[in-house]
């Protein structure tokens, strides 16, 4: 079996922002909308790249998701900040979503010659979810066409390492 | 202040907003909750009385607020 590895250091830094991310939500899982802003976080990076969007532009979004889904049920409030830490030790366990991704990410690895996990294609791996899907759902309350992102994603997967 | 009939807001709308309104809300409620427990410990209250208005023990109210709030 080849390896798939994404390098450690840059493993360690998406896995614990994509976690920082989630904690901040509230959430107790890591999920694909977690991801995909642990990825936004390295400035200049893949997914800030090939979406033209920051971090910063990520996190209103999200929360324009927030207020948008409260006042369809007819509730008007605006979230303030992030959620107050909770006692969660270690890292938060992924969605059933995320996992997939991550799975994506890992077969795009495994055509590249060192099967190594990079964030491009974890960026390409959250791109190809299907809809409904909350990262998909957060690309285009950005006004980002995802088939354009997805399709730079694997492009920069396959070009750089 | 408008009221809602929740269900019949969720009627018909896609069941995706009606998820992601029940995370929000969670997201809310800590977030009001936090606010709350401390500005009742900033007025005096008691872990027990807190708890009490939070229908919890007091316990559980301090073991979550305890270390941060005090």
């Amino acid at each position: 079996m080849m390896r798939t590895r994404l390098s450690a250091d840059a493993r360690a830094s998406v896995m614990r922002a994509a976690d920082a991310e989630a904690r901040r939500r509230g959430r107790r899982r890591i999920g694909t909308e977690d991801l995909l802003l642990g990825l936004l976080t390295e400035p200049g990076g893949v997914a800030s790249t090939v979406l033209g969007r920051d971090i910063e532009a990520a996190r209103s979004a999200s929360a324009r998701l927030d207020t948008r889904a409260l006042e369809a049920v007819g509730i008007r409030a605006e979230l303030s900040g992030p959620a107050p830490s909770r006692r969660m030790r270690g890292r938060l366990a992924f969605t059933a979503g995320a996992r997939s991704a991550f799975v994506r990410a890992v077969r795009l690895a495994q055509q590249d010659h060192t099967g190594r996990v990079t964030a491009a294609h974890l960026t390409a791996g959250v791109l190809s979810a299907r809809a409904p899907d909350d990262a998909i759902a957060l690309v285009e309350a950005m006004g980002v066409d995802v088939a354009t992102a997805l399709e730079r994603a694997t492009a920069s997967s396959l070009g750089t390492q | 202040m408008e009221t809602t009939d929740i269900a019949s807001a969720i009627d018909g709308d896609e069941p995706r907003e009606a998820l992601r309104a029940v995370a929000a809300l969670r997201l809310l409620a800590d977030q009001l909750e936090h606010r709350a427990v401390l500005s009742a410990r900033e007025a005096g209250w008691s872990w027990a009385q807190i708890g009490d208005a939070l229908g919890v023990s007091r316990q559980a109210i301090h073991k979550r607020f305890g270390k941060e709030i005090g």
